[in-house]
């Protein structure tokens, strides 16, 4: 089985250095394979730089793939953390 | 966990540091920075980076980054390379030490190429870059 789930990105910066931490660290926390993608490409969410590498900018959509024994508490805490806005201001 | 040891002309390894501590919101461990002045003589600096490489190696290792192939810095680092404990790589930059310091579980061979990769892989033209939404010109 695989959550499949399409966020949009709503701090002002879109997914710039810090929130990348932020992501790549959450996902690094949880043993099933993370992806996100955006447009044609498919990168592991749990590598900072290959988030980056994505430039994803303010209100832009991804897409989370979750696989594996924690993928729903992935899911949700990944969501958790982008409707957060990383703890960023609005 | 692999030590890191930034090795650069003035400050360019704590500037990086810094900015690597910005990023994470968090102070990394095991990482140590040594800045070299051409002012000071340089023998000097052997014995310093040796007694750091020897603080931060904890069984795996440490890999050690300076900026410039052929420079002073990587020059003094080439006489204390000692393979699979005390390895080497030049060209850092921000993203080569935020993967470095993203990626500490991996072995340091296994840590060198992936930081490679990366610090080329981040250089971009980016006037030619297709991401490049800007429409003003």
């Amino acid at each position: 089985m695989m959550i499949k789930t399409q966020i949009q990105i709503i701090n002002k910066l879109g997914l710039h250095a810090r929130p990348s931490s932020k992501l790549a660290e959450l996902c690094g926390q949880y043993s099933s394979n993370i992806w996100i993608l955006k447009d044609d490409n498919k990168i592991s969410a749990k590598n900072m730089m290959d988030i980056l590498m994505l430039a994803v900018p303010h209100k832009s959509k991804i897409t989370i793939l979750a696989e594996g024994n924690d993928e729903k508490e992935a899911t949700n805490q990944i969501k958790k953390l982008i409707k957060s806005r990383f703890g960023e201001e609005e | 966990m692999v030590g890191i040891l930034l090795v650069t002309h003035g400050d360019i390894g704590l500037a990086l540091y810094n900015s690597a501590i910005h990023i994470l919101g968090k102070e990394p461990n095991n990482i140590d920075y040594i800045s070299i002045n051409s002012n000071i003589d340089i023998n000097s600096y052997e014995k310093t980076i040796q007694e750091k490489l020897n603080s931060l190696d904890t069984g795996k290792g440490v890999l050690v980054m300076s900026d410039i192939y052929g420079a002073t810095p990587t020059n003094i680092l080439k006489k204390l390379i000692y393979p699979k404990k005390y390895e080497v790589i030049t060209g850092i930059n921000l993203p080569m030490l935020m993967q470095a310091l993203t990626s500490r579980a991996l072995a340091l061979d296994d840590l060198i190429k992936i930081c490679l990769k990366y610090g080329k892989e981040n250089i971009f033209d980016v006037n030619n870059d297709d991401k490049n939404t800007n429409t003003n010109n």
